[in-house]
């Protein structure tokens, strides 16, 4: 369980020094993420919910405000220590995992996130059978592709893939950074869905930022909006699911500045 | 054979052999770290220089090739500080250890340092196993490949094994994506400090043993060293493209015997001006970087010439 | 892929062993030329040796070849060139220290006995070309030291210039281990003579007129030994002296005469390259082994002074030290009391 508490952060654009050119990311942001949570996150651009995402996993470091996961303070945390509770997926395919090593060498990064690295061969036979098993079920013929080097695969391949590295290891948090946006509609439907299976069968609490209005009321048990710095609207369980699109749309605009 | 085509085939070979070491090192902080590392120019003569001033110290030469390694090390160490640790530019970081280490090397040899006459260095003893061969030459031929034969085996041995462990993977990982590497709980500073340390020791390997060959080392040695370097791995990816680490590995070693291949040959030319060396050197290397480009239009053309005439 | 990789080198060795192959006359020897980089004092070296052996007796009944290789100071290349001079001459000179220890050591790694001459080397001993310059060296290495008189070069600074301020600046590269040496003893012979040194040594050319200007303006004498990155660069020292009204003593006359220093009591580069020559003859004529010629050192040191440059840079050069000149450079026709 996740609690963020107070998070405020201001991206100074002129150096150091506070000025008019100052943007305020986050004002005042709290938010409890409980286990079995699947959390969308929606906004506009500017809102702050990459600047939350990014503080919640470290790239970032807030002005004030505590993230205190399952009674730990990991405020002052460094992200590569985050790493062994909280995973991620990127926006881009191409940064979720490394072009030039193959499938088996970033699975096998991924299967030791957060654990020492020694001298050890970096994948064993008993290994391989276990990647094997995992991608099988995945329905996207990857099994047979172990030895090929991920800038070989697609975009859509790559992200599911990623997404597979970070439901490793029994993570506490699982952030996905609009892990669909860079994806044609037909393959972002793909990796949702297979979003959705990971989630259900690993139960890792789930953050999802994402553009698209449908998946954020389809997927998930709890919805968030954001606008300037600020949650501006929640709704969980029965009330999301029932959401419309066009009530979104509204509360965009009804809600003030 | 004439002792000229027999210098052009050999002593290439011995060359390839000990550049190829020095191309293994800046293969990792080229290749696999992704950083154009300045500091070889000066960890390149200072190692000669350290080794040659060790032997003369009085040191087993192979302890003097250790200590050689060991500086290097060092280096690539404070390399890695430099640039993750004090957010200093590592193109600068390497500039600025690069000045440094030139001042360490006048210091230790002021400016000049040679060993005796019949002075033991670690090729000695291999030379030694064959002495039942008449001619000098064979003899130290036969005696500097098997031990840089040796050397280099090791050397690549170790390093294929090595980047295949975790820690290895680790270190290509923080390489080649720094952000994947973090979000997969990887302390990227340190492994690509570790990196640093491993090429700037395989460089300071080949500058020890260059050193002792030749018996002598100036502070000039390092002078456009990192351009033969990359015009090695350059020229290995031509011959060999990669298919694998372990072909990769591989190509190094065919680079460095093409590169002093070509070189000596071009120097065998009548009217061949040393001033133009570095033109020739930089034309050679933009050529060799073209080829894939070349490569890749040219089959294209052909492909598309065989369709049209297919229709 | 890996066959069309060795095409180029295979097809430069062809053309390589031919070009190799296209050997004159019988009579041709041929005489390999390393120098380690290009500069007046070395230039000089080799101009004159190639024209003492030209026109010598010698000469007459052989065709001597030269073929000259200048690395400008790359290492690694200067390394190849000398394997390749040493398998390809009958005798190879190298100029300055570094060019000659390539020739001595790729001849050692070939097991070849080629005659190994150097010049320009101002220690040979420390460069471990030879073991003894006072007697015969033996073995296949010898030749000409350029080591000048530097303690008399000091000796005549303190007997002409005592009316200025006691202090002499002196610059060098720290990288010639040749300059340091000579430094050292010009430090020590001033010391002796009341003297005191201003050490603007440098570690590369940049840094030559930034070092320069932080001496004082009351200091007005400014010497540097025979050093290679100091003969390239002689110019820019002549115009800060001229700037300054210094005098200027070095330890290579050849620079006086192009009007860069004002006095030197040293080595004329000219003389060392026809002394290295006449060793070299005497190994081609047969007379002798290499091994058995002792080193030679410079024995001429002449004390050339030019008035022409003094007049033009505004400073006037003592009365006696003009006397006791072997050769003065003025705007008539440079006179001498001396052959040199």
């Amino acid at each position: 369980m996740l609690d963020v508490k107070n998070l405020v952060k201001t991206f100074h654009l002129d150096g150091d020094s506070t000025s008019e050119n100052d943007r305020k990311a986050l004002k005042n942001v709290s938010l409890t993420i409980h286990d079995h949570d699947f959390i969308a996150v929606i906004g506009g651009n500017g809102s702050g919910k990459t600047t939350l995402l990014n503080i919640i996993a470290g790239s970032v470091k807030p002005d004030e405000g505590s993230l205190v996961l399952d009674g730990e303070d990991i405020t002052k945390k460094p992200e590569w220590k985050r790493a062994r509770f909280i995973s991620r997926v990127f926006q881009d395919p191409l940064v979720g995992s490394i072009g030039d090593m193959t499938l088996e060498e970033n699975l096998s990064l991924a299967a030791r996130r957060g654990k020492s690295h020694g001298l050890r061969w970096y994948i064993g036979g008993e290994e391989r059978k276990s990647y094997l098993a995992m991608l099988r079920p995945l329905g996207l013929n990857l099994e047979n592709r172990l030895n090929q080097r991920m800038k070989s695969f697609s975009g859509g391949e790559r992200q599911s893939i990623t997404l597979l590295m970070a439901s490793f290891g029994h993570p506490k948090l699982m952030l996905l950074d609009e892990h669909t946006a860079a994806l044609d509609p037909k393959t972002a439907a793909k990796v949702m869905s297979l979003t959705a299976t990971l989630v259900r069968e690993n139960d890792v609490p789930t953050l999802m930022i994402t553009h698209n209005m449908k998946d954020a009321i389809k997927y998930g048990n709890r919805l968030i909006m954001m606008k300037e710095g600020e949650i501006v609207y929640e709704a969980e369980g029965e009330k999301k699911a029932h959401l419309k699109i066009e009530d979104l749309i509204g509360l965009f605009e009804e809600v003030p500045e | 054979m004439s002792s000229q085509l027999q210098a052009l085939l050999s002593e290439p070979l011995l060359l390839g052999l000990i550049w190829s070491i020095f191309a293994l090192g800046v293969f990792i902080s080229f290749r696999i770290l992704s950083i154009a590392d300045m500091s070889v120019e000066g960890v390149f003569p200072f190692a000669a220089v350290l080794a040659i001033w060790a032997l003369k110290a009085g040191w087993n030469p192979f302890l003097a090739l250790l200590l050689a390694i060991g500086a290097g090390m060092a280096a690539g160490a404070l390399n890695g500080v430099m640039g993750r640790y004090l957010k200093i530019n590592p193109l600068l970081a390497g500039i600025i250890l690069m000045t440094a280490l030139f001042s360490l090397t006048v210091v230790v040899s002021n400016g000049n340092i040679s060993l005796e006459d019949g002075a033991t260095t670690l090729f000695t003893p291999f030379e030694d196993l064959f002495s039942g061969i008449s001619s000098v030459y064979w003899k130290n031929f036969c005696g500097d490949l098997l031990l840089l034969a040796l050397v280099t085996m090791v050397l690549f041995v170790f390093v294929y094994w090595f980047f295949g462990t975790e820690i290895g993977a680790a270190i290509r990982a923080s390489g080649k994506n720094e952000q994947l590497a973090r979000a997969e709980g990887l302390n990227v500073h340190v492994y690509i400090l570790l990196g640093l340390a491993i090429s700037s020791g395989l460089v300071a390997c080949a500058g020890a043993l260059y050193g002792m060959r030749q018996s002598f080392a100036t502070i000039n040695l390092g002078k456009g060293t990192l351009i033969i370097g990359l015009a090695t791995i350059f020229l290995g990816e031509i011959a060999l493209p990669k298919m694998s680490f372990k072909a990769h590995l591989l190509s190094i070693l065919i680079g460095g015997y093409l590169y002093w291949l070509i070189m000596s040959a071009l120097e065998l030319l009548p009217n061949y001006n040393a001033n133009y060396r570095y033109l020739i050197q930089a034309l050679f290397i933009t050529l060799v970087m073209l080829v894939p480009t070349f490569k890749k239009n040219v089959v294209g053309l052909f492909r598309k010439g065989k369709e049209v005439s297919h229709a | 892929m890996k066959t069309k990789a060795f095409v180029l080198p295979i097809a430069m060795l062809a053309i390589a062993a031919l070009a190799g192959c296209n050997s004159g006359s019988s009579t041709d020897v041929k005489i390999g030329i390393l120098q380690l980089v290009s500069a007046a004092p070395l230039n000089a070296v080799n101009d004159n040796f190639q024209s003492t052996i030209l026109a010598s007796d010698w000469a007459k009944t052989h065709t001597p070849v030269f073929t000259v290789q200048d690395p400008q100071l790359d290492e690694a290349t200067m390394a190849t060139m000398a394997t390749n001079l040493v398998a390809n001459s009958s005798l190879v000179l190298g100029i300055a220290t570094g060019a000659s220890q390539a020739l001595k050591s790729a001849a050692s790694k070939a097991g070849s006995s080629i005659p190994i001459l150097f010049s320009a080397v101002t220690d040979p001993v420390g460069a471990n070309l030879v073991t003894t310059t006072t007697a015969a060296p033996g073995g296949n290495v010898s030749g000409c030291s350029d080591m000048g008189p530097v303690d008399e070069s000091m000796q005549l600074i303190n007997a002409h210039f005592s009316a200025l301020k006691k202090t002499v600046a002196v610059i060098y590269n720290t990288g010639e281990s040749n300059s340091v040496q000579q430094i050292t003893i010009a430090k020590a012979s001033l010391g002796d003579l009341g003297w005191s040194v201003l050490d603007r040594a440098v570690a590369s050319e940049t840094e030559i007129t930034t070092s320069l200007n932080t001496i004082p303006d009351e200091v007005k004498m400014l010497y540097f030994p025979t050093d290679n990155m100091c003969a390239s660069n002689a110019s820019a020292i002549a115009k800060f002296a001229k700037e300054r009204k210094m005098f200027v003593c070095c330890g290579d006359s050849s620079l006086v005469s192009a009007d860069d220093a004002l006095f030197s009591l040293g080595v004329d580069y000219a003389s060392l390259g026809i002394q290295v020559a006449k060793m070299a003859l005497e190994v081609l004529n047969g007379k002798k082994t290499v091994g058995e010629l002792p080193v030679g050192f410079a024995t001429n040191f002449p004390l050339v002074v030019n008035e022409r440059a003094a007049k033009d840079w505004g400073v006037a050069l003592p009365a006696s030290l003009i006397a006791a000149a072997d050769e003065v450079i003025s705007n008539e026709q440079p006179t001498s009391s001396a052959s040199v």
